[in-house]
């Protein structure tokens, strides 16, 4: 997963340190005394990790951690679903259930999967937890071209973010999405937002959840600049964790 | 954005600490509408975890004796006369004794002279005993010690120094030489070559390496914030680093790969500063057993996936002065140099015993009413082979309990070798701190409704039935539920006038290298520290490196915890002289050098309302339910227990926290769902079955939509 999968920069010049060592769990799956083969019985319910020496060859699937951002009844879940799922949903809700959302796509012939977070409604009070923002890779600003308060609050939104992750030498990968499009009654014209967005080095799209319009752009967008940020950033010193999961089938996790 | 809150709820939660995020989670899980709120502006409560500088901030609300509230009593007039007003507590004070120290740093004298700039303590301060504590990078003035504090005079000696309180490196007018601030600022060269004796503050920004002085006076500007303007007084302008030495900003971070690797980076207070959002530093400090309620409860419930953790991958043991690693599993006793062949088979023995003692009862029947020390003396292990037991894998007290409870503790902890790793426990990626956040994520994608910054002044009675009907909030709103889940630290003091608390112990370090190194730097570690007195409490001690993402490159972070007897600091600080070099670089004696550094510490009580009866809280409605802070054990069981319980009282024919439905069962009827302009219908019938924790487009299960 991205948090894994994407270290913080490392302070310059500073030589990697081995990872904690990854343990092959089929060594000490019994305690003591008995057989070291695996539990009978057990739920394996664990990750085998893989040996943290890193590669970056294109059979390593990267793990990517996105987040999507901004004020209430924007569509972000729309968008989310739209990318994902090919679907919209007509009625407005709040997120209800589907909180992270994965779409494998290859890029650079590296295959990447984005695991995409969903704000859970919490933004409605401003009341994100920090959880949230943790180990992101890459972050995708989404107003409503027809509620100007949705794209003034952009502001705010992308100060939140940057004070909350790691400050990094690179610019954040970020995208702004003007979602709704195909609705007539727009507040906030096409020049207005691209300024903006010029302003802070964002690229801007356009688009409708909707109409499925630029919307796979936008993430793709948003998941190239994720990656190449990532690989630059890469390197031996890693935090290679363990994800728990009661599922059997072994997830394939970047290094 | 303006959002209304909606007045009626199923459930309102008022804390977000670990219990009750667990019981908001089921709860929302279950199809309750559930309202969750804290008053502060961070979830958590006494579990959260802070970068460094937002615990800079905690501590000095911590210090602080002023009661931030506004005592507006208007909400009284929402009550009925049917109804009778429980007030809640407007001020925490379930933290106490807190105190802050920044060690051997020169760069620390440069903060909190800084921001003493505007009061002539200021330049007294500068003559005077050093004042250890560290106002922090947002304190806004330099400040007299609160009341509580004892005299500087005493903070400067205190910590184990027989010296002269210029080991701190902070004094002015010091006796000892500068030197010690040129070398704690990264540099590699002699201290000697850089700094001249006897310099006051003004040659303390000469020597520095170009970079350093910035990052302090960006620390100092974020010090003095409010337009206090940092405006370095004469001399000690840290930004004019000009003349002697030259920029060399590369230095303070690189480790020339000539540096031995053993030797630890100097790393100053002001990069600890700039690094702080690298901190995640948890007021508790616990680790899950692999085998443990609450990472079973994170599997089912899936909430796993919000986390991710890492392996403690060393126990530790403080035996005859020395830190020595435990060896717990087959392949650790094995691979050991420390035990001799003899101790081998001696350790492997007792271990397979424990692991079904309860199948050999003749082995300990005789010793039931003996003490697990007593037990272990008659078991052919040696000294120290008792001691890794006792202390470190059983982990309980030598002289309190019996043979039964150190069987049942080791077999606990042989239970969970493997399960993931060497050892027994995993420790959250970011920390302790996460854990109920990804409670609360869990709430809120099934529906619960989330205010931080968001007070309750009382609960509302209805006198007929005795049950509370509603809450007020700090905004004079009435909210209406059935049910009332309250953290304990919320309750006002008449509500807890009959309950006696007992106090946790805590203390923090960050540190520049580890209390054991070995080959590999990056090692998560449990050491207990066996009561160094009778009378006092072991000290767990848990060493976090910096692929924890707690801490920052170079650095560990260190937690302690006991059962308080007294103050944090009288109760803490003799482990952390026994395991930790609190001097500057003036070391005296050998051992003193291979111990690790301290860069920074703080010391602080917090209350332990855990195994609160109900019954001891004075005029509780029934539908009001407490949930305890943290408790002191390692685990976290005691949280998850309350949780379900208390979940299980008010909804007894639920499940607690099942699986998410697998996406592929998901059917979307959009029949039955009713556009509300809010959209914020939770209620149970209009709840769609969407409820895909995770849906994905790889494998095309994709949640399928009626038309």
């Amino acid at each position: 997963m991205s948090r894994s999968g994407a270290p913080e920069p490392p302070s310059p010049g500073g030589p990697g340190s081995a990872a904690p060592s990854r343990i092959l769990l089929s060594r000490l799956s019994h305690p003591l005394p008995g057989p070291a083969a695996a539990e009978p019985g057990a739920a394996p319910a664990r990750q085998v990790s893989a040996p943290q020496r890193l590669s970056m060859d294109a059979s390593k699937k990267v793990d990517l951690k996105i987040i999507i951002i901004g004020a209430l009844g924007v569509g972000k879940t729309s968008l989310l679903h739209q990318y994902v799922h090919k679907t919209f949903y007509e009625d407005y809700r709040t997120t209800l259930g589907a909180s992270i959302l994965t779409k494998v796509l290859p890029v650079d012939s590296t295959p990447l999967k984005l695991q995409i977070w969903d704000t859970g409604g919490q933004e409605r009070f401003r009341s994100m937890v920090s959880t949230f923002y943790k180990g992101s890779d890459g972050c995708m600003l989404a107003f409503d071209v027809t509620d100007r308060e949705s794209f003034e609050a952009l502001d705010n939104w992308r100060d939140d973010f940057l004070e909350k992750v790691i400050p990094r030498e690179q610019d954040f990968p970020m995208v702004v999405l003007g979602n709704k499009i195909d609705l007539s009654d727009r507040q906030v014209p096409k020049e207005t937002a691209s300024a903006w967005c010029k302003e802070k080095d964002i690229p801007y799209f356009e688009v409708s959840a909707k109409n499925n319009i630029n919307v796979a752009e936008a993430f793709e967008t948003l998941a190239k600049q994720a990656l190449s940020t990532y690989k630059g950033i890469l390197e031996s010193y890693l935090t290679d964790s363990i994800k728990l999961t009661p599922s059997d089938k072994p997830k394939q996790r970047c290094c | 954005m303006a959002d209304n809150l909606p007045t009626e709820f199923d459930v309102v939660v008022v804390g977000t600490g670990l219990p009750e995020s667990i019981i908001a989670a089921a709860c929302a899980r279950s199809g309750q509408r559930v309202l969750h709120v804290d008053s502060r502006n961070y979830y958590g409560g006494n579990w959260a975890s802070f970068s460094f500088s937002g615990l800079l901030s905690w501590i000095k609300e911590n210090q602080q004796k002023a009661d931030l509230s506004d005592e507006c009593e208007d909400w009284r007039k929402l009550i009925l006369e049917d109804e009778e007003a429980i007030p809640l507590s407007s001020k925490d004070k379930t933290i106490q004794h807190v105190e802050d120290f920044c060690f051997g740093d020169r760069d620390c004298f440069f903060e909190q002279h800084l921001t003493n700039q505007d009061s002539a303590e200021g330049v007294e301060e500068a003559g005077a005993l050093p004042k250890l504590r560290v106002l922090g990078a947002l304190a806004a003035q330099g400040e007299s010690p609160g009341p509580e504090k004892e005299s500087p005079a005493e903070m400067g000696i205190a910590l184990g120094s027989q010296e002269s309180p210029a080991e701190m490196g902070i004094a002015l007018g010091s006796q000892e030489s500068p030197a010690e601030m040129g070398i704690a600022l990264g540099s590699q060269e002699s201290p000697a070559a850089e700094v001249s004796p006897g310099s006051e503050k003004e040659n303390a920004a000469v020597g520095s390496p170009g970079e350093e002085p910035q990052g302090c006076s960006e620390a100092a500007r974020a010090a003095a914030g409010d337009g206090a303007g940092a405006a370095p007084g004469p001399g000690a302008a840290p930004s004019t680093a000009d003349g002697d030495s030259a920029p060399q900003p590369a230095k303070t971070e690189a480790a020339p790969s000539e540096n031995a690797a053993q030797e630890p980076k100097k790393i100053t207070y002001s990069q600890i500063v700039r690094e702080g959002r690298r901190f995640n530093i948890d007021l508790v400090s616990k680790l899950l057993y692999s085998r443990g309620l609450l990472i079973d409860l994170l599997i089912k419930s899936n909430v796993s996936r919000y986390a991710e953790f890492k392996n403690a991958t060393r126990v530790l043991a403080f035996r005859e002065g020395k830190v020595e690693q435990v060896p717990c599993s087959r392949a650790d006793v094995f691979n050991s140099r420390q035990l001799t062949m003899v101790e081998k088979r001696m350790l492997m023995k007792f271990l397979t015993f424990c692991l079904d003692y309860e199948q050999h009862p003749e082995e300990y029947q005789e010793h039931e009413s003996s003490t697990f020390a007593e037990f272990l003396q008659t078991r052919k292990l040696t000294p120290s082979l008792q001691h890794f037991i006792l202390h470190s894998i059983a982990m309980v007290a030598e002289t309190e309990s019996s043979t039964l409870e150190g069987l049942q503790a080791t077999k606990k902890f042989l239970q969970c070798l493997g399960r993931y790793g060497n050892t027994p426990f995993l420790f959250p990626l970011y920390g302790q701190g996460e854990i109920p956040q990804c409670f609360c994520r869990l709430c809120a994608v099934f529906g619960g409704i989330y205010c931080l910054r968001h007070a309750v002044r009382c609960l509302v009675l209805d006198r007929a039935s005795g049950r509370c009907k509603a809450i007020v909030d700090q905004f004079g709103q009435r909210i209406s539920a059935n049910y009332f889940i309250v953290e304990d630290s919320y309750l006002s003091e008449s509500t807890c006038t009959n309950v006696c608390y007992r106090q946790i112990s805590r203390a923090v370090l960050i540190t520049d290298q580890s209390v054991l190194n070995t080959d590999s730097e990056q090692q998560v570690s449990i050491l207990t520290v066996p009561p160094l007195e009778p009378g006092r409490a072991a000290v767990r001690v848990i060493e976090l490196c910096s692929s924890t993402m707690t801490c920052m490159k170079d650095t560990y972070l260190v937690h302690l915890t006991c059962p308080s007897t007294k103050t944090a600091r009288e109760d803490l600080e003799p482990v952390v002289q026994k395991l930790f070099n609190l001097n500057t670089e003036k070391e005296t004696e050998n051992e003193e050098l291979q111990k690790p550094r301290v860069l920074w510490a703080v010391y602080f009580n917090m209350r332990d309302s855990s195994g609160v009866e109900r019954s001891s809280y004075a005029g509780l409605p029934s539908n009001v339910y407490v949930c305890s802070g943290p408790d002191s054990a390692l685990g976290n069981d005691c949280a998850v227990k309350q949780a379900e319980t208390i979940f299980r009282e008010m909804f007894p024919a639920e499940e607690f926290c099942p699986p998410p439905p697998n996406p592929e069962d998901i059917i979307y009827d959009e029949d039955e769902i009713e556009p509300e302009e809010s959209g914020l219908n939770n209620s149970p019938e209009t709840k769609p079955e969407t409820s895909a924790e995770e849906s994905s487009s790889e494998g095309g299960a994709a949640v399928t939509k009626e038309e």
